[in-house]
């Protein structure tokens, strides 16, 4: 997943930066309304951390014009005035939670964790495919009933695909959210990967999690088996 | 005592000592003028009189009743009387026309006149004229006598009467004109004064934010004044609520920080400073509630705060109905307003309520829910359990206590309850501050 922090305040910014990457995310991150604006309209992010005290334009204002350049992400708004009016205020110009500081980084993460879940049409923190379950909180995987070890790419890949289940995501799109600019992009390693999960979720090759549609990408060949 | 009353009462004073006044100027006057004329008729009486009195040369003094100038004066009971007596009083002439027990006559300087009025034995009273004169005869003999008339008709004091009485009823008739002209243009003058305080009233009421400025020129400084007044007592306030606001927001992105560093003392010092913030923040929020607060339309902050509770729960069954006027308004700070929707909706979407329904009625406002209610056996005791906010623990209590700290502030007061709807209910008496 990629998320997108705006938080003119460095120090604060990194710790979430830290903390989201510690969760798989891959970043982008801006101190400033108008870059934040930028890369939300520009990256492929698939959710926002927007503090709404910005330099250039607030966080409201920025999270109003990504809506209305179509940025569909789920957003959480960072706020320190955390009265009722202004919620509504946040909730209204597009914004999906928010969360009051001081806060926890873990209940960030848990927002965010609920936000992207909800985004996917999940209602559950477990997102489950037949046999095949991901549990998004605890980042765990089991194969009827069996925990299987990911290591964090291994996971990050099949989260990826299991929350926007049935769709099918191209290598460069897969790439794009998992990696931050500045890391190795190799397709070939994204290959390694998807090789690996198949091994781990399906040893004896009677579940195939993963399709591979040559020239177009990988999808999630499991049905979902839990309404929300 | 009223402005209205004061004026009206003086007006009446002005009104009775002026009308007063005049009457009896023009009383005097006239009264005057007709002592006047009367005396000047009954002087023209006596020279008729002395005309048609003759003297014989033995002295003997006749008057011929044919030449008198007064026809009256030969008719009994005419109330017109004369006499000719002499220096001694013996009468030496009299008309036909008799009054009895006229008082005799008081001799006088020759040549003088005597007016006065005298009181008859049936207790009127006649206005009598004499004149003591000298009949020279031929023989150079003099003989000197008293004419006196006696005037008991009471014409003059008729006329007068009747002068004075239509006198002073054309004077209350003016007074009660002008009484009424008086009030319409008391009315007038003062309507200006009773628009403002009325105006005044509606923004202490919260249904008017300025007072118009087109008051006749004397008030049009007030209402200048009272307008300055006001806008410089709301930016103060709420420049003391944006400082504080910004003073929290400054503090709190370091504690945020501060919470996030791994070590747990200053992770417990910063959550204690974070709750010192918020317990300041609440009762900054609730103490300075200003008089003159602009009322709150309610529907559409229940419509807002709804809207935004589907989007945070993402609960597609979640139901709000509002049973509210939309003109319904609520006399209180809009951001206050929020905080108290805000708080009871969140803890009812929360617990798991599916319906919550708000309903105004005689000045209370309910919000009711299907969730699971309140656990306590007496749910007040939620709202009793410590006086401090932070008294709560996190939870339903904390959104509970500052409903609660905010409605107080309104002079209002809060109960809890258990809804029919099956959850609880939380009704807001708010009966001063609905608009």
């Amino acid at each position: 997943m990629r998320a997108l922090v705006v938080e003119d305040e460095d120090t604060l910014r990194e710790q979430i930066v830290v903390a989201l990457r510690a969760e798989g995310f891959a970043i982008d991150s801006s101190g400033d309304g108008r870059e934040g604006l930028y890369l939300a309209c520009e990256m492929p992010i698939d959710v926002a951390v927007v503090d709404i005290g910005l330099p250039e334009i607030d966080g409201l204002q920025l999270v109003r014009e990504a809506r209305n350049a179509g940025v569909t992400v789920p957003v959480l708004l960072l706020t320190a005035r955390d009265t009722w009016q202004d919620k509504v205020e946040g909730l209204e110009a597009g914004a999906d939670d928010y969360l009051a500081k001081p806060f926890h980084m873990p209940e960030l993460l848990a927002r965010l964790r609920a936000l992207l879940r909800r985004a996917g049409g999940w209602a559950e923190p477990t997102m489950r495919f037949g046999e095949l379950e991901i549990d998004t909180r605890a980042q765990s995987v089991s194969v009827r009933g069996e925990a299987v070890s990911l290591t964090a790419y291994e996971y990050r890949v099949l989260a990826y695909l299991a929350t926007n289940g049935g769709e099918v995501i191209s290598k460069a799109r897969l790439l794009d959210h998992l990696y931050d600019e500045d890391e190795m992009r190799d397709p070939n390693v994204l290959e390694v990967f998807i090789r690996r999960l198949r091994q781990k979720l399906d040893p004896d090759k009677t579940l195939s999690p993963i399709e591979t549609l040559r020239g177009r990408g990988y999808r999630l060949a499991l049905e979902r088996s839990t309404d929300t | 005592m009223s402005l209205s009353a004061r004026l009206v009462a003086g007006s009446v004073m002005v009104l009775a000592v002026f009308l007063g006044l005049t009457g009896i100027a023009i009383s005097y006057s006239v009264h005057q003028r007709a002592d006047a004329a009367s005396q000047d008729r009954l002087q023209g009486l006596v020279f008729g009189i002395l005309g048609a009195t003759n003297v014989s040369d033995s002295g003997e003094l006749s008057v011929s009743m044919g030449e008198l100038p007064e026809r009256t004066l030969a008719l009994e009971g005419a109330g017109l009387y004369a006499e000719i007596v002499d220096s001694d009083g013996m009468r030496l002439w009299r008309s036909r026309s008799i009054i009895e027990s006229v008082p005799p006559v008081r001799a006088s300087a020759i040549g003088d006149w005597q007016q006065e009025l005298v009181k008859l034995a049936n207790g009127d009273h006649a206005r009598r004229i004499q004149l003591q004169t000298v009949w020279e005869q031929d023989n150079g003999a003099e003989l000197p006598f008293i004419v006196h008339v006696v005037d008991a008709r009471g014409d003059d004091v008729r006329a007068m009467a009747r002068f004075n009485r239509s006198l002073w009823a054309t004077l209350l008739g003016v007074a009660a004109v002008l009484l009424v002209l008086q009030l319409a243009v008391l009315r007038a003058a003062l309507g200006p004064l009773r628009k403002l305080g009325r105006d005044i009233d509606a923004m202490t009421q919260g249904n008017k934010e300025v007072l118009e400025e087109d008051f006749p020129k004397e008030l049009s400084p007030l209402a200048t004044s009272v307008n300055a007044l006001h806008a410089r007592e709301r930016g103060r306030h709420e420049s003391y609520r944006h400082l504080l606001d910004d003073l929290a927001h400054n503090l709190k992105t370091p504690l945020a920080i501060l919470h996030n560093l791994d070590d747990s003392t200053v992770s417990t010092q910063a959550n204690s400073m974070q709750r010192s913030i918020d317990r300041y923040l609440q009762r900054a929020a609730t103490e300075t509630t200003t008089t003159l607060t602009p009322s709150v339309l309610l529907l559409p902050v229940l419509e807002r705060v709804a809207e935004s509770m589907r989007k945070l729960h993402q609960n597609p069954a979640l139901q709000f109905e509002h049973d509210i006027s939309p003109t319904a308004a609520l006399r209180a700070p809009e951001a206050d307003v929020y905080e108290v929707i805000g708080n009871l909706y969140d803890n009812a979407c929360k617990y798991g309520a599916h319906h919550i329904r708000t309903r105004l009625h005689d000045g209370v406002l309910s919000i009711e829910d299907d969730g699971p209610g309140f656990d306590a056996d007496n749910p007040q005791d939620l709202l009793t359990r410590g006086a401090r906010a932070d008294a709560f623990t996190e939870g339903k209590g904390i959104g509970l206590a500052t409903v609660k700290q905010f409605v107080v502030a309104w002079g209002g007061e809060v109960q809890l309850a258990r809804s029919d709807l099956g959850g609880a209910r939380c009704s807001l008496t708010l009966r001063s501050m609905i608009g």
